[in-house]
């Protein structure tokens, strides 16, 4: 990883396109390099992905699972909204882990998912040796997914409404919790074995607190539609925990100064961070500061770039701090045109001399007319080369400048899998 | 008709953007040179700087230590990969350069009334081209940030002139006539800043050479070709 700092990140569309034949095969170089089977790092064979990024078992071996309380709360959950249940599989990311896809209200989505965290940080204490290991790994996948979402939805309403002094405890517990759980997470897909990890009732009370807060709040900013909508984000890019974990890996292995703050891109990017840390906490390295960045703006009503790196910083974190940093690494699920790397990097303060780019996923050459639409552009390829960049994206061919989609309306393939999947079995539960 | 522009030194005074990539990279790369010390000036190169047989002089046969340095930082032994990368690097910092600088100082390094004389041009149905050894992506995002991008027809820079084998047929090689023709375009006038170079060029491309660099006024050069006509 190289500094991006004195690089363009984004080449303007008109640039692309006169010098398409040049820029595709400079594309083509870096995907050639990038890794194409999906693996996860576990030699633990009855680990299995599904293709949206969910742990499934086999029908068949549901018979042969331990039953204890975690195999009862998933499998025998009566409701059908924990897992699917296909024909030959039970994939275990039901309708509840997408809570933000349900056709309900906000305050139902926030009940629904501080129920199930409840539920599910209870059932964490009751894991055994003899428990599921892939019933594990499938819990600490809902525990993160909700813990995140939730950590989403308070910045929302942090930056809407300000912050307030009582809400600190409980966001540092909350950012306390995501750390623990990505830690057994991480390791437990390395190891192919259950961690140890308790102690959770005492995060209860922060939660409760937390949930507290969104109840009020979101009485608060009923009014601003386009905050409302955003609020439970429906899916997060790149969730899929092979992927994440490779992520961490590379990213770990690459030398960081003390001095260095991690940066997630919200909201495909937010898990990114702290799944660094994780693993460089795994290797043995001193984990780094984090913050999250939102460069949308939903306080004015609209989705327009923010000004100033104080509107885009997770709203925990004041400018002050950032005068602490020499080094940042940015971090995102994809990068496509670089507009929003290059945003970002242009409202970091003077002090901070190396900016480190890593991206899960990058495709180009099969984006020309979502490049070349006017005011879009295409990521600098050196940048990419600079940075760490890992697996091909999930997005499709464009056809035309007037669409992202392909000429069936699809964007981003794992998306609409998922989507397709949800509607075949909750039709009348989804947005 | 069909008009062809040199780049460097000729519709630009690019030199100072190839200056500051490359020290720029020399600073990078932690190499604690003068960048007249590595690439020494050349008087028949003129505006233009870049050239491998320089880079490789500069870089990777002067002194080991810079070699090792650069071969360390790319993580490339290869002589060749390595100038590639060297280029590409400059490449990078040299776009980064004119899309970050204001507007009005990347106006002043342009062809004095160079963007009329286009539309002057294009008015009389000209068919307007650039002909460089410099990069098509440095060109293009010059002429992007000047808004004169698309008042040429084509621009055929290093890239195009490097053929299969990845050998650079750079001027006065007529290597370009054959990309001309492939492309289906024609040139009847070469506008270039190098008497020996750009000439010889032109001639053996079959083509009229006019000089002119990015000190003379080009709405008085095209009146004199309009008026030829």
């Amino acid at each position: 990883m190289r500094n991006i700092k004195g690089h363009k990140v984004n080449i303007p569309s008109l640039v692309i396109e006169k010098c398409w034949g040049i820029y595709s095969q400079k594309y083509e170089g870096i995907e050639n390099n990038l890794i194409d089977k999906i693996e996860l790092p576990t030699k633990n064979s009855s680990i299995n992905l599904h293709k949206t990024g969910a742990f499934q078992i086999p029908i068949s071996q549901l018979n042969k699972l331990f039953k204890d309380p975690l195999a009862t709360y998933l499998i025998s959950d009566n409701t059908n909204r924990l897992v699917i249940k296909l024909k030959t599989k039970v994939v275990l990311r039901g309708i509840d882990y997408y809570v933000g896809m349900q056709a309900i209200s906000n305050e139902e989505k926030s009940k629904i998912i501080f129920l199930r965290l409840f539920d599910m940080v209870e059932i964490l204490d009751k894991v055994t040796p003899e428990s599921d290991i892939t019933l594990y790994l499938a819990l600490l996948d809902y525990i993160r997914n909700y813990l995140l979402v939730i950590l989403y939805a308070i910045h929302q309403c942090v930056r809407e409404l300000g912050l307030t002094k009582e809400l600190k405890k409980p966001y540092n517990a909350l950012l306390e919790l995501i750390n623990l759980i990505e830690q057994a997470y991480l390791n437990s897909l390395l190891s192919g074995t259950k961690g140890n990890i308790r102690a959770h009732p005492e995060f209860i009370p922060w939660l409760l607190a937390l949930e507290k807060y969104l109840e009020k709040s979101l009485l608060l900013v009923k009014g601003n539609k386009k905050l409302a909508v955003d609020m439970f984000r429906r899916i997060r890019e790149c969730n899929n925990p092979a992927k994440i974990f490779q992520f961490a890996q590379s990213l770990s292995s690459v030398y960081l100064p003390r001095n260095s703050l991690l940066i997630g891109i919200e909201y495909g990017g937010i898990e990114l961070p702290f799944a660094v840390n994780a693993f460089r906490k795994m290797i043995g390295k001193s984990t780094l500061d984090v913050i999250t960045i939102n460069l949308s703006s939903y306080s004015i009503g609209s989705n327009k770039y923010v000004d100033t790196i104080e509107d885009a910083i997770s709203p925990f974190v004041s400018i002050k701090e950032l005068k602490d940093y020499d080094t940042v690494v940015i971090m995102d699920d994809s990068v496509t045109t670089g507009r929003t790397i290059e945003y970002l990097v242009n409202l970091l303060p003077p002090n901070i001399k190396s900016v480190f780019l890593g991206v899960v996923s990058f495709t180009n050459t099969n984006r020309y007319h979502h490049l070349t639409r006017f005011g879009h552009g295409g990521v600098n390829p050196l940048v990419i080369q600079n940075g760490i960049a890992l697996y091909k994206s999930n997005f499709t061919q464009t056809y035309s400048r007037e669409s992202y989609t392909n000429k069936r309306g699809v964007f981003d393939k794992e998306k609409n899998q998922i989507i397709k999947m949800l509607k075949h079995v909750y039709s009348n539960l989804l947005i | 008709m069909n008009i062809v522009f040199d780049f460097d030194g000729t519709i630009a005074k690019s030199t100072p953007y190839h200056r500051v990539a490359w020290t720029l990279l020399l600073k990078t790369m932690g190499l604690d040179y003068e960048l007249d010390q590595l690439l020494p000036y050349e008087g028949s190169l003129k505006e233009r700087f870049d050239s491998y047989r320089r880079i490789k002089a500069g870089f990777l046969y002067k002194d080991t230590r810079i070699k090792e340095r650069v071969s360390s930082y790319f993580q490339i032994q290869d002589e060749d990969h390595l100038v590639r990368k060297i280029m590409d690097f400059k490449e990078s910092l040299t776009v980064s350069g004119i899309l970050k600088e204001s507007l009005p100082d990347t106006l002043n390094n342009l062809g004095i009334n160079l963007i009329p004389s286009l539309h002057y041009l294009k008015t009389h149905k000209a068919e307007l081209g650039i002909i460089s050894s410099t990069r098509e992506t440095i060109i293009s995002s010059f002429l992007y940030k000047c808004d004169a991008l698309d008042l040429f027809d084509f621009i055929i820079g290093e890239e195009s002139l490097t053929n299969s084998d990845g050998i650079l047929l750079d001027k006065p090689d007529p290597y370009a006539k054959t990309i001309l023709n492939n492309r289906k375009k024609a040139m009847d006038y070469y506008i270039g800043d190098n008497h020996t170079i750009d000439l010889e060029f032109a001639n053996a491309c079959g083509a009229n050479f006019i000089y002119a660099d990015y000190k003379a006024d080009f709405l008085v050069l095209v009146e004199k070709i309009i008026s030829q006509l």
